[in-house]
């Protein structure tokens, strides 16, 4: 504004200074002229006054032809490059108005063009760096979540920073910022970061192997870890782990067996060698001693009988049990059959799952198949799958000349596939612990394949868990907690619903819900979610309100238990609630039985609230929301964890307007809203 | 009636030596084959009444000599009694589906395998 009447003033001066001066020189040359010539005055006069006039319209009118084609024309120029130097304006400047400027307004839309165009090639080089970087991370996120081993990135001090599915089925429910320790026997982790810190420092970069168990001590996994350092510096550490705890087990059951055999065998042999020497030492041995001898020689061999079988039996169940291959559908190797040899082959009958290796049971029936065909004679091809004992039958069924066992034995003798090397057909069937063979049937002949049955895979439920890694948690701080930043604590933002208000009079918890904030990101994934069974009735009009009633708690754990499990949730985190302190009431009642205190330190989002707007009356969650902008979806409110969410939501929100009035620190958040307490409860007495 | 005849088809001497003197001990005729193609051989020869066959043998295996029997009209009444030290409960299945009477697994005590004979045999004496 200043600039533009600036300009436009000091053209107004500029005229108005030249009629000026115009005006006095002609004053000036008219008293001369009339001092040194004479004469009357009043021709002086007049052409005094016409040229005067003259002059001055003729500065204004130049004076506004300059303001109009040169001021303004500068003036929209400059404000039209001004504002495509902060916006991105696709549209050339109108070259109309400078059309007196002479080359300046052409030279701004050379200008204009070039920065749209570097604009657009920036835009361009972000799009596909950003694309570059989302099919990265896509591609990362897909491996990490479905490898089949576990995977925990942590910081020095264990807090998890990514963990994928794998590594929260062995080791329960992980979370972002919680301490892995929490999950696993701290000591044989940290002698063996001990042992990777020395390995590093000997410039070894090989990954330290160790066996490490479940906190709970019921699993054993076999993991690795390797360091991470980012510019030389150490900034946390890689855990890779499968369960051992099977292996383990199957290994130990081996040993047994084959020690078991071992001596279940020498013993007897040795037995039955000494007692036939002994028969053989004496030809003429008495008929009584001949007799005991030989009794004893049998019952030798029929307790090796014995054992032979019972260790097969066992070594039978042993196997069974431990059958390393994957379940595939039935349906699965038919069509990879049929679309291999298209020509006479259908399928019929429901889909079945079994366990096997899908490519070598199809190369073998594709064998099989191929072979069967080089005799025209058979036809009718079909392939189906069914119940047969406790297994699943793979048959083939086929009109025409049977299959002699001599001839499959051959097809079967011959490598399965150039992948697998020299593994035959039979190889494959003694892998799979089974055997094939055909049989006449009403119609033709039958080619049987019996395979271990198995469930149709649990298919895995969409997992939830968007949030699964976090590289930027905010770094360890010794200081007290007090001091930390609001921004860089582990939040858990809870609710719970009851009985009814009164904890005091025997109101209990029914419902458990809270879902954690780290780093300014809600992770839903990781929310907890809980029923609790409050061990009396729940009045209908609790129910009204969250719609829990008597039935749906039957089966749930009681508070002991969910405070246990919540507890252990909270471990390291900041409680959060809208009101804590009823919530904070009914946790704190229970702490004798559950064994445990609740001494997190807590936040409440509606002495925050208060705190922030001391002239607001309404601090309702619902009020806080509109304020804050959220949008909180109906559906889930009035359940724990719904509730809980929306709080986090708010909470959120609030963190950033806390900062911004000179609450940063968890300790001052703490005593601002202590002080806000205190002053509500003033009022309400 | 003349004595009822046994075919045994064993290539192991040790247990063959013992098993063709006890069940030629319980009154059958019988005789020892050590080789798959002989055994086709005795077959066409003299078909036995019952066979005692083991599935491990040289040049053709038991399983394959089992189902010949069962696909040849003139040895379909010929009984047919599976061994072998392979012990999975498949061959027995396979075994029994190819068309032998009865199945045993090595070890098993000679009373055993001469009680399943009489079993097999018996039943037509009294037919």
């Amino acid at each position: 504004m200043h600039e533009r009447l600036g300009l436009r003033t000091r053209f107004a001066l500029f005229f108005a200074a030249l009629a000026l001066g115009g005006l006095a020189i002609l004053i000036l040359g008219l008293w001369l002229g009339h001092a040194r010539a004479g004469g009357p005055t009043d021709g002086f006069v007049i052409a005094g006054a016409v040229a005067g006039f003259g002059l001055a319209g003729l500065a204004a009118w130049i004076g506004l032809l300059f303001d109009q084609n040169v001021a303004r024309p500068i003036l929209a120029l400059a404000a039209d490059l001004a504002t495509r130097a902060r916006a991105d304006i696709d549209v050339d400047i109108d070259e109309a108005p400078a059309r007196y400027l002479g080359a300046l307004a052409p030279a701004a839309n050379a200008i204009n063009d070039a920065l749209a165009e570097t604009r657009a090639a920036q835009d361009r080089a972000v799009a596909e760096k950003t694309a570059l970087l989302n099919r990265d991370k896509a591609m990362f996120e897909a491996l990490l979540r479905d490898l089949a081993e576990g995977v925990v990135v942590a910081t020095p001090d264990h807090r998890i920073m990514l963990y994928n599915r794998a590594a929260q089925g062995l080791l329960g429910d992980l979370g972002l910022d919680r301490r892995l320790t929490t999950f696993l026997r701290p000591e044989p982790l940290a002698h063996a970061l001990d042992r990777m810190g020395a390995r590093a420092a000997r410039g070894e970069i090989e990954a330290e192997r160790f066996l490490a168990a479940t906190a709970c001590g019921e699993r054993f996994l076999v993991a690795r870890v390797s360091p991470i350092a980012v510019n030389g510096s150490r900034v946390g550490y890689v855990m890779i782990f499968h369960d051992a705890t099977e292996d383990l087990d199957a290994h130990a059951e081996r040993d047994h067996l084959f020690n078991t055999l071992l001596e279940a065998i020498r013993r007897p042999t040795a037995a039955i060698g000494a007692l036939i020497d002994a028969i053989e030492a004496d030809p003429d041995l008495c008929t009584d001693r001949r007799t005991s001898l030989f009794r004893q020689l049998r019952r030798e061999q029929g307790a090796l009988v014995v054992k032979v079988h019972e260790i097969a039996e066992r070594h039978g169940t042993a196997t069974a049990r431990r059958w390393p291959m994957p379940a595939v559908a039935s349906d699965d190797i038919f069509d990879a059959l049929q679309a291999r040899l298209p020509e006479d082959l259908r399928v019929e009958g429901a889909r079945q799952f079994i366990r096997c290796d899908g490519f070598a049971i199809t190369e073998l029936l594709a064998r099989v198949i191929g072979g069967l065909r080089s005799d025209p004679a058979r036809c009718d091809f079909v392939l189906r799958a069914g119940a047969c004992d406790r297994e699943i039958c793979l048959m083939l069924d086929w009109k025409g000349p049977e299959l002699p066992d001599g001839q499959l034995d051959r097809w079967l003798a011959a490598p399965l596939s150039k992948g697998y090397g020299h593994y035959t057909g039979r190889d494959a069937l003694e892998g799979h612990g089974t055997e094939m063979w055909s049989e006449a049937t009403a119609t033709g002949n039958r080619l049987m394949l019996p395979l271990q049955a198995t469930r149709a895979p649990v298919l895995t439920p969409t997992d939830p868990r968007p949030e699964f890694y976090d590289f930027t948690l905010p770094q360890p701080v010794s200081d007290e907690i007090a001091e930390r930043p609001l921004s860089e604590l582990r939040f858990v933002v809870f609710d719970t619903e009851t009985t009814g208000l009164s904890p005091r009079a025997g109101d209990e918890i029914v419902q458990i819900g809270g879902v954690p904030i780290v780093n300014g990101r809600i992770l839903r994934g990781e929310a907890f979610d809980m029923l609790v069974n409050p061990g009396r009735h729940i009045p209908a009009a609790s129910t009204a309100v969250h719609g829990i009633d008597n039935a749906r708690v039957a089966a749930a754990p009681d508070i002991v238990e969910a405070g246990r499990r919540f507890h252990a949730y909270c471990e390291g985190a900041v409680l959060v609630a809208h009101n804590a302190a009823f919530d904070m009431a009914f946790l704190k009642l229970k702490e004798d039985r559950i064994g445990l205190r609740f001494d997190q330190p807590a936040l409440c989002t509606v002495l925050l609230a208060a705190a922030l707007y001391p002239d607001a009356d309404d601090l309702t969650l619902d009020a806080l929301a509109t304020r804050f902008g959220v949008t909180l979806t109906n559906e889930h409110r009035h359940t724990a964890l719904g509730d809980a969410l929306a709080t986090a939501e708010v909470f959120r929100h609030m963190l950033g307007v806390l900062e911004g009035a000179g609450i940063g620190t968890l300790g001052e958040a703490i005593s601002r809203s202590d002080r806000m307490h205190r002053i509500r409860k003033a009022q309400n007495y | 009636m003349g004595r009822k005849s046994v075919l045994l088809a064993e290539d192991e001497d040790g247990i063959a030596l013992a098993l063709e003197y006890l069940i030629a001990r319980e009154g059958y005729d019988t005789r020892r084959v050590a080789d798959g193609d002989l055994v086709l051989k005795a077959l066409e020869e003299a078909p036995p009444d019952l066979m005692v066959l083991d599935v491990m043998l040289p040049n053709r295996s038991g399983y394959e000599i089992c189902q010949m029997i069962r696909r040849t009209e003139r040895l379909k009444d010929v009984k047919v009694l599976m061994m072998t030290a392979r012990g999975g409960e498949v061959e027995r299945r396979k075994g029994l589906a190819l068309g032998a009477d009865a199945f045993l697994t090595k070890p098993f005590a000679t009373a055993d395998l001469t009680a399943q004979i009489r079993a097999l045999l018996g039943g037509e004496l009294d037919a």
